[in-house]
């Protein structure tokens, strides 16, 4: 699903965000991608989300070539993604249905189909009902399962997660993750970047771990 | 490398439509079943769809016109004034035209014989002249009722007398025979009535209606250049409008680019949006000019009176009233085409 081949990212600045990093995720797969802030974890999942292009090095995700993409396919890439941000990126003049519907808007659904996808997705994260509340009415942890929602709504592929439980208590980071756990059960592979070591030290996960840019281990607990 | 298998066949890939199974407890039977007609091909299908898309626009033009109230008037008003301004003269020019167009109709030539001519003789040419095909009436005015004429309308006629002969010549007085005739016509008729030997003068009484043309000509031309010029000034101001909103809306345009959003789907709202400041200004210049003229239906009345006409200024009328929504609305859609795709590109999610 995501193979990266020695892949490099220098800023204009001379500084390397990411330095040589190599790994695949397989289909299927549910991996975490911790390290420091600053370690080059969000740069990573830019590379993946074809946000930012690699200097050297060769980033393949869901089959497509991210170093050849051509811009006009971008979008159609993105489709396959499931992108959830740390500070939720919810539209707030939308409502939760609104904000939840957008993935199916541009894929093109019609309204009844909407609906109830918009519907289930809310359900699994436990948000039914909510649907015509405007996202500052919400709190933090529901802002973020909305966030959820609108990430898994058009079944991508592939779900990626920056810092999701950043701004979360513990217990609702956990019920966070249970998610994307369950998510991942069912099929979807998943992609979570976490500076949070104690939330996912006691999982059996596979961990990738940057260091100054550079993939420093790469373990399975 | 990952230890754990993977726990399930998975019959997902990118290609979503061909295999309509999918995981998640999305997946109930319900929705599997509609998975195929989601995005089928019936025109029924795809106008639902398509209208699902519409909707997320407008409501993204209402949440900009909501967010930038001012500015969405202010767009409207100046929009509408740039096509007001130019609507209004030109109005104005045509009613002018059709003044002079009546007045085209009364163009005469007065032949002014030699004072030698016989009335045998200046009734003889009239007869003659009428069989020309471009001549329609010819009014023979004999010396006597020259004389007669002038001393009812001049007042001087007790200055005649002291002349002791009557020094006016006999007068032909020629109507070209199309009503609506052009001014060169006219000018080279008076040119070959000039060359018959028992002419002395030939005078066309409305040459200062050739000259009214010219001056109408100039008119129409001051028009079209200040009307270009406003319209450019309207497609800037649309475009300024719509490069606000498209910078108020950063973040949106943003997450929606990251969700997969097309530049045609972000483009979309801020496309209505020009819609509609074309649509309200193209209505607000109707009101102006249906105002203005309706300001000066009394004044030009009263002055029409006064010149004993019936002259009834014509308004906009249905089809420049169509003409100015439709201008409006291309306006609005053209400044917000021009200023969208110009500063879209430059909004990319990442790019700070």
């Amino acid at each position: 699903m995501i193979q990266f081949s020695n892949v490099t990212l220098r800023f204009p600045t001379g500084h390397d965000a990411l330095n040589d990093v190599s790994f695949t995720l397989n289909k299927g797969e549910l991996a975490f991608l911790t390290g420091h802030s600053g370690a080059g974890k969000s740069t990573l999942l830019k590379l993946v989300a074809a946000i930012e292009r690699s200097t050297t090095g060769q980033v393949v995700v869901n089959g497509e070539n991210l170093n050849r993409i051509r811009r006009s396919r971008v979008p159609a890439f993105r489709r396959n993604l499931g992108i959830v941000f740390q500070d939720h990126n919810l539209l707030h003049d939308r409502s939760v249905f609104d904000n939840v519907a957008l993935p199916l808007v541009i894929e093109g659904f019609r309204g009844e189909e909407i609906a109830r996808r918009v519907r289930a997705a809310l359900d699994k994260v436990g948000l039914l009902g909510k649907e015509s509340f405007f996202p500052v009415t919400l709190s933090t942890g529901e802002q973020q399962r909305v966030g959820i929602a609108r990430a898994v709504v058009n079944r991508p592929a592939l779900l990626l997660a920056d810092e999701p439980t950043g701004n979360l208590d513990p217990e609702l980071a956990r019920e966070i993750m249970r998610l994307f756990e369950e998510f991942n059960q069912v099929g979807t592979t998943v992609l979570v970047a976490t500076h949070d070591i104690e939330l996912i030290a006691r999982k059996r996960h596979r961990r990738l771990i940057l260091k100054q840019g550079r993939l420093d281990a790469d373990t399975n607990h | 490398m990952p230890s754990d298998p993977p726990r399930k066949p998975r019959p997902r890939s990118g290609a979503r439509d061909v295999n309509p199974s999918k995981p998640l407890d999305l997946n109930t039977p319900e929705i599997r079943s509609n998975v195929n007609s989601t995005r089928g091909t019936t025109f029924r299908a795809q106008w639902r769809a398509y209208a699902a898309a519409h909707r997320w626009a407008v409501l993204g033009t209402l949440a900009q016109f909501r967010r930038m109230p001012y500015t969405t008037a202010l767009t409207c008003v100046a929009l509408g004034i740039a096509l007001a301004f130019p609507a209004v003269l030109f109005v104005l020019l045509q009613n002018v035209q059709q003044v002079t167009a009546r007045w085209d109709g009364a163009a005469q030539i007065s032949l002014y014989l030699k004072t030698s001519t016989t009335e045998t003789q200046a009734l003889k040419l009239a007869e003659q002249l009428r069989t020309q095909p471009d001549i329609g009436k010819v009014d023979y005015i004999s010396k006597a009722r020259a004389l007669e004429d002038f001393q009812r309308y001049s007042g001087l006629g007790d200055a005649l007398a002291l002349l002791g002969e009557n020094p006016l010549p006999p007068v032909l007085v020629v109507h070209p025979k199309d009503a609506q005739v052009k001014p060169d016509a006219v000018q080279r008729l008076v040119q070959t009535l000039q060359t018959n030997p028992a002419v002395d003068v030939a005078q066309w009484d409305m040459q200062w209606l050739q000259r009214l043309h010219g001056l109408i000509a100039v008119g129409q031309r001051a028009i079209l250049v200040i009307g270009a010029l406003l319209l450019i000034a309207a497609l800037v101001v649309v475009g300024n409008t719509i490069r606000l909103a498209v910078q108020n809306r950063t973040q949106e345009i943003k997450v929606t680019k990251l969700i997969g959003a097309s530049d045609g789907f972000v483009r979309r709202p801020f496309l209505y949006s020009g819609f509609c400041y074309g649509l309200t200004g193209g209505l607000f210049a109707i009101g102006v000019v249906s105002t203005v003229l309706w300001a000066l239906h009394d004044p030009v009345h009263a002055v029409a009176l006064s010149y004993s006409s019936n002259f009834e200024l014509h308004g906009l009328g249905f089809e420049l009233s169509a003409l100015l929504l439709a201008a409006g609305i291309g306006l609005g859609l053209t400044g917000s085409w021009l200023s969208v795709s110009r500063h879209l590109r430059a909004i990319e999610p990442g790019v700070a």
